[in-house]
């Protein structure tokens, strides 16, 4: 019987009043890829963080190849030849790759930094692990997948044996996400430990050798991959059935052009889209999709907020019909004030209309009552609309902006990146809640780069690749590999 | 002929009157990079000037002056640093807070010493300095530029301004470099003082600083916060101080121009300079975050 090299044995871990951990057990051996799933809140990050260091455990063991440890901070952690990749990078823009791995290293304070000598190593080690990396470039200028494959050298130069990367896959494309499974493969092969927080399933399904899934601070399972299913995980981490998505019952309406873009071109900065032509009709869902920073943003800006773009740049027509709900991509920087209450943001945007003020004044006691009832009716958790926002969890979170933008009943939806960050289960109310929309007749414009998203609400696909629509597909054209083609190239 | 002494009489005065900037943008340097605000560097100076200038008198000398604005500088600095480091007050306010609190003591200070309402006595002239701060000034930034970009303590400092989670997880204290360098921006910045008391003028006259500390503050934003950059924007706003000593008495036609006009003229430019250029300039990232 081989040794795993981690195992948790009855970890418990309070915050307050609040479990976050309780009664962990589980094992993972050494050279196998290890999935950890939950939901948001389930208590897989608390976990990991204990075994890098970062917290330390109320109660209970790990073991990591057999010997207790107990990390008093992630340096110790780094010591003992385990590193952690963060969902949010750990590196500094302006500066190359190289010197925010040289960074990690020791030294004295006053020694040169052996700039040469280090490239050289780290260009040896990337290439045995068949890592494609400029280390001379600026971290700004690298994409994303590139930047994580710092981070993950950055551990790898330390000659870490075990590796924990938190939700690697969030921010990557398609062909960035098969890139890095086969690194990560490549890892295993040589005999490094991988553990992978995720909520995507299906990644668990194609990378990994077994999973452990946490619900509600606990573990409630740990399998073999090859012996269990999506659907199984899934049922699991959530405790119910999801629902099936059902196939649509009402039809596009072609006569009724409720969004039209015709012939936008607009520039921001380094950003430009050029003769953007789409049409959204009236009980219609359609994706767009693309690699972040493709011209997302400028489409939605054209339509909400002409003037941030640079002056004088907007040229074509842009237009909609009736009523307007849109939610933006980034809800913490643009859509809400997270240190203020639930209710403050319920009516942000609509804080004018007589329904909820009287001349100057708030009608303080209608906004709360609305906000409850609304609270009530979309289960946002807890039913207090006092509370402030930021003490929501995420997902919930996201469902006040979505409930924010789709009470009202608009004639047209703007859905950027709609759940981003957040869990299966809210993830199946706010498509649900897109999905009731349209069927009531609006026309919903949805920005994501998510493609099991995109495929499973949209009734057509645009993809916009540096700017502009390169392709689209309907309904019954949907693929995956050509989609993600058209994504990462253009065609 | 009088075209070219003209020409060098300017340089050399641009570089005379850059001296001061450049210590005190290069402190501002210092402490901006690693994440602190500093609007101190005016007191900073103030207090490098006055102290260097005491000293300089008392023992007749302007190395000691120099080696007493040092001290004083490394204090100041530490004083700052305690405020918006550990007890993590505004930085803002703190650093105006310590501007008046030396623009208040240096008058209680000369009352007690030399019954005067500001000014300190006159070195003289074969003690002042002659060229050597403006050496130094220049010997500054290289020594600098090749620290920021070659050493390991000069990747620490960067990103102690631009990313210091990232410091902190590789094990080096984010505090401690953040005093470190609020601690030099204070020394440098004071003999940017004290090369005005010991090197273009030879005491301590009131307040005679005349907001350098800011217009060096403003250099370095114009510098993109980077040493050489700031440097040259030194000697930008130098030279609008030589043009405008050169032109006080200038008449046009009949009319001689108000001296007050004039003497305008580099604050000017230091206007025009951050608004029209500030929008290109990135700051440090974590300029002005506590919590470390």
């Amino acid at each position: 019987m081989t040794v795993p090299a981690v195992e948790f044995k009855g970890v418990s871990k309070y915050f307050g009043e609040v479990r976050a951990n309780s009664d962990i057990s589980f094992s993972v051996l050494p050279g196998t890829i290890h999935a950890i799933v939950g939901e948001n809140g389930a208590g897989k990050s608390t976990a990991m963080k204990i075994l890098f260091g970062m917290y330390r455990a109320d109660s209970g063991d790990i073991l990591v190849h057999g010997k207790p440890v107990s990390f008093r901070s992630p340096i110790e952690a780094m010591t003992s030849r385990i590193g952690m990749v963060h969902q949010h990078f750990m590196l500094a823009e302006p500066f190359s790759a190289l010197d925010n791995i040289l960074l990690q290293q020791k030294g004295s304070a006053f020694s040169l930094l052996p700039r040469k000598e280090q490239k050289k190593r780290l260009t040896e080690i990337a290439e045995h692990y068949g890592f494609v990396l400029d280390l001379e470039a600026n971290v700004e200028d690298l994409s994303v997948g590139e930047q994580q494959r710092v981070e993950i050298l950055k551990i790898l130069s330390q000659d870490s044996e075990i590796l924990i990367l938190d939700e690697p896959t969030a921010v990557l494309t398609p062909q960035e996400v098969q890139d890095l499974f086969r690194n990560l493969r490549h890892l295993r092969d040589e005999g490094k430990t991988i553990l992978i927080i995720t909520h995507k399933l299906k990644e668990v399904m194609s990378l990994t050798d077994s999973v452990t899934v946490f619900r509600a601070g606990r573990v409630v399972g740990q399998k073999k991959t090859a012996e269990t299913s999506a659907d199984d995980l899934a049922e699991m981490m959530v405790g119910r059935r999801l629902q099936k998505a059902q196939e649509r019952e009402t039809k596009v309406d072609p006569n009724q052009v409720l969004l039209r873009f015709d012939n936008v071109s607009a520039k921001m900065g380094n950003h430009a889209i050029h003769e953007i032509q789409l049409h959204v009709h009236s009980k219609e869902i359609v994706g767009i999709a693309g690699v972040e920073g493709n011209g997302q943003d400028l489409i939605i800006r054209s339509l909400l907020d002409a003037t941030s773009l640079d002056r004088n740049s907007l040229t074509g027509q842009v237009s909609h019909e009736g009523t307007l709900g849109a939610f933006p991509e980034d809800r913490l920087r643009l859509g809400v004030l997270p240190a203020r209450p639930v209710y403050e943001n319920f009516i942000l945007g609509q804080h004018k209309s007589p329904l909820f003020s009287r001349g100057l004044f708030l009608k303080g006691k209608e906004v709360i009552s609305k906000t409850q009832e609304i609270m009530n009716t979309y289960d946002i958790r807890p039913h207090n609309p006092l509370l402030s926002f930021e003490k929501l969890s995420g997902g919930n979170q996201q469902k006040l902006v979505v409930a924010r933008a789709l009470s009202q009943k608009p004639q047209v939806v703007i859905a950027a990146q709609p759940t981003r960050g957040v869990d299966i289960g809210a993830i199946e109310f706010i498509h649900n809640q897109l999905r009731t929309a349209r069927d009531e007749g609006a026309g919903v414009l949805l920005i994501s780069s998510e493609l099991d998203e995109l495929m499973a609400l949209s009734d057509r696909i645009v993809v916009i690749y540096k700017g502009r629509l390169v392709a689209e597909f309907t309904r019954s054209q949907f693929d995956e590999v050509a989609l993600g083609k058209a994504m990462g190239c253009g065609k | 002929m009088e075209l070219t002494a003209l020409f060098l009489a300017l340089l050399f005065a641009t570089l005379r009157l850059a001296t001061p900037l450049i210590f005190a943008a290069m402190g501002g340097f210092m402490s901006e990079r690693s994440g602190v605000v500093n609007v101190a560097l005016e007191g900073f100076m103030l207090s490098g000037a006055f102290v260097g200038a005491v000293v300089g008198h008392q023992f007749a000398s302007a190395w000691m002056g120099w080696a007493a604005a040092l001290l004083i500088g490394l204090c100041v600095g530490a004083l700052y640093a305690l405020f918006v480091i550990e007890l993590k007050a505004d930085q803002i306010i703190s650093g105006m807070a310590l501007n008046l609190l030396v623009m208040g003591l240096i008058p209680f200070i000369t009352k007690i010493l030399y019954n005067s309402t500001g000014s300190t006595p006159a070195l003289l002239v074969e003690d002042r300095f002659r060229v050597e701060p403006l050496v130094m000034a220049l010997l500054l930034v290289g020594v600098l530029t090749f620290w920021l970009y070659k050493t390991r303590s000069g990747l620490w400092l960067l990103f102690a301004g631009e990313h210091p989670q990232a410091l902190l997880a590789s094990g080096v204290s984010v505090r401690k470099v953040r005093w470190a360098a609020v601690c030099a921006s204070g020394a440098f910045a004071a003999w940017g003082g004290a090369s005005l008391s010991l090197f273009l003028a030879s005491s301590y006259s009131p307040l005679m600083t005349g907001g350098r500390g800011f217009m060096a503050l403003a250099a370095l934003i114009f510098g993109k916060w980077k040493p050489v950059p700031a440097f040259l924007a030194c000697l930008l706003f130098a030279f609008a101080d030589a043009m405008q000593i050169r032109l006080q008495g200038v008449r046009i036609g009949e009319v001689e121009i108000p001296v007050q006009f004039v003497q305008i003229l580099p604050y000017l430019v230091t206007i025009i300079a951050l608004a029209g250029f500030i929008g290109k300039s990135r700051s440090p990232k974590a300029l002005g975050q506590e919590g470390f």
